[in-house]
């Protein structure tokens, strides 16, 4: 049972410094299309939030696709995400991506598959409801993440918070 | 200001209404910056402003946008403050992922943290 992070849900989670709970509490995945993402690419562009990402998930482990599915209109990142989800089964994924979304969805509705994915501010919530890490904690990181993430995630998951 | 990834150039030919290259010409009098380094430049803010419209509608992916436009996802906020537009999911979205997978996402998250920790041990 694992985590399979995209690069949003990585630079969003290191952003909210929630990642390194995530990493000592769980298991996750780095598909090395979103390793490139994140951290080559963002290191090449001279990020330095790239290399604190790098110190975090140490060095990628997994391998390049090597034939890349056209999702249709989606990036090299996210296609890798479904790709690992649907050869591991058990994982589930956190993923802010309207168009990736309605993918999902379809993908869900046509071939009665469930795809086990939240937004990363809810990925958050469900975090916290299940001990990984503090309601401070998330609080802190949702409000750490302002434009970020979309006005409609922030209010859902900090009302949600607000619950518990 | 994003960071191009790549630096590769194609070369094009282009017909410019009369009006935008009287602007360029004047706006390179005016600042000093050469008037095709102008011309690429609003080419290019037109690029990003559109394509991010497109990730906001959910007709493109921030994913395949950054990599259609040569930067990382590091931009995408800047990007998205720039142009004032906001993208992810829509309130249906969200509402559907935890109608439908919030539990599941718990309870996999909950033996995840169980299975993780009898591997440290």
């Amino acid at each position: 049972m694992a985590v399979i992070l995209d690069a949003n849900a990585l630079i969003n989670l290191y952003r909210a410094e929630i990642l390194s709970l995530i990493y000592l509490a769980t298991e996750c995945i780095v598909p090395a299309e979103v390793y490139a993402e994140a951290v080559t690419n963002g290191q090449m562009a001279g990020y330095p939030d790239s290399s604190g990402i790098a110190e975090i998930i140490g060095p990628c482990t997994e391998e390049f696709m090597e034939i890349q599915p056209d999702l249709g209109r989606t990036g090299r990142g996210e296609t890798a995400v479904l790709r690992v989800y649907l050869e591991r089964r058990g994982n589930s994924f956190p993923s802010d991506d309207q168009r990736f979304l309605r993918y999902l969805e379809r993908m869900e509705r046509s071939e009665r598959v469930a795809i086990r994915h939240l937004g990363t501010p809810q990925f958050i919530v469900q975090s916290t409801i299940n001990g990984l890490i503090t309601k401070s904690q998330a609080l802190d990181g949702i409000a750490s993440l302002g434009g970020g993430i979309s006005e409609v995630q922030s209010t859902d998951a900090l009302q949600r918070l607000e619950t518990l | 200001m994003t960071r191009k990834l790549s630096k590769k150039n194609q070369i094009t030919s282009l017909e410019i209404p009369l009006e935008l290259s009287s602007c360029a010409e004047l706006f390179s009098e005016i600042t000093g910056i050469d008037k095709s380094d102008a011309l690429l430049d609003w080419l290019r803010s037109g690029a990003e402003r559109e394509m991010l419209r497109l990730v906001s509608e959910g007709e493109l992916s921030a994913g395949k946008f950054v990599e259609l436009l040569g930067i990382t996802y590091f931009d995408v906020p800047q990007l998205t403050e720039k142009y004032n537009i906001e993208i992810g999911p829509t309130e249906e979205q969200v509402q559907y992922m935890w109608d439908k997978h919030a539990e599941a996402v718990g309870a996999i998250l909950k033996k995840s943290v169980k299975s993780h920790q009898e591997q440290q041990d």
